[in-house]
């Protein structure tokens, strides 16, 4: 009986969720551009050398995180584009921000922006490090990355996808400041 | 005034001040009373140093100041050997009481000061007073002084373990004075009255096995005083547990007049003891330093840590006084002059820099309110300028250049490397002995002062009372600092320092050549050439930062934490660091470590708690002491059965004891 109760609630009761916004995919040449567009920002920025991240999070829901993983995978593959991902901030020349920052990371923000070489450039990944996204106002969290440390680019979308965030950051990195 | 005339005021005086301050101690608790007495506790040693440095810098030549009835009319002279030993006494307790004016205000609800004050005051007056000596019966009178007023002053926090410790160092003291008083006896021809001169003839009336009875007997007194293996069980339990300016006089100078005593002894009446002497004085010393060395690196208290380093350094002394006796006797006096030599360089290094350690280990507890490794830490960030001062102490400790103890242990180690030459089988085994077990001791000792050092300084407190605690006052700091000053002035001014000494320092050559540096400069200079490089680098190190072309920029920032704060719990534990040490030496060290689990649930074995339970084995008190105690009880307890109260019985004794005489008198 507890199955026909089951079905009746999944096929007739309320809706919660909404349709998916569609966005359009990112394609394999989208990609392509976006690394060329960031090889030839790095080669004037940092005289060939390949760029540092040091991926933070700070209370996301690993959506984000999942994103950046694929950065690495075969099909994205970063690497090749001069980017990668360090294990300390010591060895970093770019923050990635994940997710509001929760109230009991905030600490661990702070010494890890303090702990990174300067200048040191911080790049808010994702609605929630962005502007709070759906937790904005929460007791639980501070707020978006920029309470907290100063950010340099935003790469808003929940979560962005890794052309988007390739595409951001090349972006970001671009733009004259 | 002459100088000899200066000296002798200054002697004096010295005397008299601790008389006064003695008195003072005693008259009161009123706050004029007190400062009188640390008014002439410190008067009393500035007058001394200066009347022994003019005696010793102006060679002035043995000098009597005085008799009186009350020390059976042996008069007080002073010679080189004890204007040295004063010069070092006098040394240590301006320190000492310099530290104890305001320690002693500060700490007088653990250390009653109507106890503490006069007692210090006649500790110091019983070490003078047996430094001044030239009878027997008064050498006698203030070494027992000293050993009774330093027996009072060890459990005067009135705790248990003090008091334990106390009767400890009293059974070993009084047994040690017990054969010194048979000694002297037998070596003055039954009479405690002679003076060392009348010694020196009427000790060679006696025989050759009476005379060797009363050399063990004295050296054992001696030696026993001193804390040499197998006699120095006291020594770590009653050391510690005394006020700290007390334990820095104890271990920096009390010790050393024991050394004096032996030294006094052995030079007035054998002057030519046989080579085996020198042979197993050299294995004790040698061993007691290996040993004391490795428990120095076990303990886990500050003052403890000290006070098996005092055994470690007291056994070097001997291993250098034996060294020289058996290098003398074998025929090569250049080297043993050099082996002495490192002796008197070691007995002032090392009173200086361990009379500042416990100075200092008082004044780390004063702040922290704990002695244990395991609590302390981080206290070089709240207490900068003492930790400064300490650090200097540590590495004179560890015997590093350039230091005076490392003049002393480097004076050894040339004359030990010298020896190799002589071709000698018995020289050369020794001097191998010497130079292994130095190189043991050496590297231990570094170690143990590496811990010491980083556990109390470095990193973060260990526990909330470490975490409050502040710079102690500058009345404290101040004598800390000056005694590091002191052995650092020692090791680089050590090619001048020979007037300072019984003995002239510059013996060997920078070569390892036998024989006196015939031109050029002496082994000695090493100290200060590296003292002069060291500062060298230093200065250009200093330059080359502050220069205005160097491009390095620096932003001071935290440890990289990975956002977790770093705490006290996360540290390195004095156990955990000596663990290797431990395991290394488990057949000598002995620790019984017990686990035991018992299951959370009876039902479940695997969710259990643990219980760790580690602990010392019963060491040289279980194996040795204790036999012997129960031994004497055993024999008391049996001896006791013929006071059983049957006046029959007792009729019975009286009536053999009769018979028996009478069989042997007809």
């Amino acid at each position: 009986m507890s199955f026909v109760r089951l079905f009746q609630t999944l096929l007739t009761g309320p809706r919660v969720t909404e349709p998916a916004a569609l966005s359009p995919a990112a394609t394999t040449d989208d990609v392509g551009a976006a690394g060329a567009e960031l090889r030839a920002v790095l080669a004037n920025l940092y005289d060939g050398r390949s760029l540092r991240i040091r991926a933070v999070d700070a209370g996301s829901t690993n959506a984000e995180e999942l994103e950046l993983l694929a950065l690495g995978n075969a099909y994205y593959d970063f690497e090749r584009f001069g980017l990668s991902f360090v294990a300390s901030p010591r060895h970093a020349d770019i923050l990635m921000v994940t997710g509001p920052v929760v109230r009991n990371l905030e600490a661990a923000l702070r010494t890890t922006y303090d702990a990174a070489p300067h200048p040191c450039l911080v790049v808010a990944v994702g609605d929630g490090a962005c502007n709070g996204g759906i937790w904005r106002g929460s007791y639980a969290v501070v707020g978006a990355v920029d309470q907290v440390i100063p950010v340099h680019i935003r790469i808003p979308g929940d979560p962005p996808s890794p052309a988007e965030i390739l595409q951001g950051l090349a972006a970001g990195l671009r733009r004259p400041r | 005034m002459t100088a000899a005339g200066l000296a002798s005021v200054g002697l004096v005086a010295a005397a008299l001040f601790s008389a006064i301050a003695a008195l003072a101690g005693l008259a009161g608790r009123s706050r004029a009373a007190r400062r009188l007495h640390h008014a002439a506790m410190i008067a009393g040693p500035v007058a001394g140093l200066g009347g022994s440095f003019v005696f010793l810098a102006w060679r002035v030549a043995p000098l009597s100041l005085g008799a009186s009835p009350l020390l059976f009319h042996a008069p007080l002279v002073v010679d080189r050997l004890s204007a040295f030993f004063l010069l070092l006494l006098h040394a240590v307790s301006l320190m000492a009481s310099w530290f104890g004016a305001k320690y002693t205000e500060d700490e007088q609800d653990t250390y009653p000061p109507r106890l503490v004050l006069p007692l210090t005051a006649v500790f110091v007056l019983s070490m003078q007073g047996v430094l001044l000596s030239s009878g027997v019966a008064s050498f006698l009178l203030f070494w027992e002084a000293m050993s009774l007023s330093a027996f009072f002053l060890v459990m005067a926090d009135g705790e248990e373990d003090s008091r334990k410790a106390a009767l400890l160092y009293l059974a070993i003291a009084q047994f040690g004075a017990g054969a010194l008083i048979v000694g002297s006896g037998i070596l003055g021809a039954g009479s405690l009255f002679a003076t060392f001169d009348t010694l020196a003839t009427s000790v060679g009336l006696l025989s050759p096995g009476a005379s060797t009875l009363a050399a063990v007997l004295v050296v054992f007194a001696f030696a026993s005083k001193a804390g040499l293996a197998p006699f120095h069980a006291w020594l770590p339990e009653a050391h510690p547990r005394a006020p700290s300016h007390v334990s820095a006089l104890m271990s920096g100078a009390m010790l050393k007049v024991a050394i004096y005593g032996l030294l006094r002894f052995t030079s007035v009446c054998w002057p030519d003891l046989p080579a085996a002497w020198g042979t197993s004085l050299l294995a004790l010393g040698l061993a007691t330093a290996m040993v004391a060395v490795i428990y120095a690196n076990i303990a886990r208290e500050i003052k403890r840590i000290l006070a098996w380093s005092s055994v470690e350094n007291i056994g070097l002394v001997f291993t250098m006084f034996g060294f020289q006796l058996l290098l003398r006797r074998e025929g090569w006096p250049v080297l043993a002059d050099a082996a002495q030599a490192a002796m008197f360089m070691h007995l002032l290094a090392h009173a200086l820099f361990k009379s500042g350690l416990f100075l200092g280990a008082g004044a780390v507890m004063h702040g922290a309110h704990t002695g244990k490794l395991e609590m302390l830490g981080g206290q070089a960030n709240r207490m900068p300028r003492l930790s400064v001062a300490v650090l200097g102490l540590c590495l004179a400790g560890a015997a590093l250049p350039p230091f005076g103890s490392f003049v002393a242990e480097w004076m050894l180690l040339q004359a030990a490397l010298t020896s190799l030459g002589t071709r000698n089988a018995h020289v050369v085994i020794a001097s191998v002995a010497v130079l292994v077990g130095m190189a043991f001791v050496a590297g231990l000792a570094v170690f143990a002062m590496v811990r010491l050092f980083s556990f109390v300084f470095l990193a973060e407190p260990r526990s909330a009372q470490a975490r409050a605690a502040v710079e102690p006052a500058g009345s404290l700091g101040r004598p800390i600092a000056g005694l590091a000053a002191a052995g650092l002035a020692l090791g680089v001014l050590s090619p001048w320092m020979s007037p300072l000494f019984p003995v002239k320092l510059e013996v060997l050559g920078p070569s390892l050549s036998a024989g006196p540096p015939s031109s050029g400069p002496s082994g000695l200079w090493l100290a200060p050439a590296l003292a002069a490089a060291l500062a060298a680098a230093l200065c250009l190190a200093w330059l080359i930062r502050r220069s205005p072309g160097s491009t390095l920029r620096t932003r001071r920032s935290h440890t990289w934490d990975c956002g977790q704060p770093i705490d006290a719990t996360m540290e390195y534990t004095a156990t955990g660091f000596s663990a290797p040490v431990r395991f290394f030496l488990r057949d000598i060290v002995r620790a019984e470590k017990h686990l035991v689990f018992r299951p959370v649930v009876p039902s479940n074995p695997w969710i259990r708690h643990g219980q760790m339970e580690f602990r010392k084995a019963g060491g040289i008190l279980g194996r040795l002491y204790f036999p012997v105690a129960r031994l004497i009880e055993d024999v008391g307890g049996w001896l006791k059965q013929l006071q059983n109260g049957v006046i029959q019985f007792y009729i019975a004794l009286i009536l053999a004891t009769l018979l028996l005489t009478l069989w042997v008198a007809l």
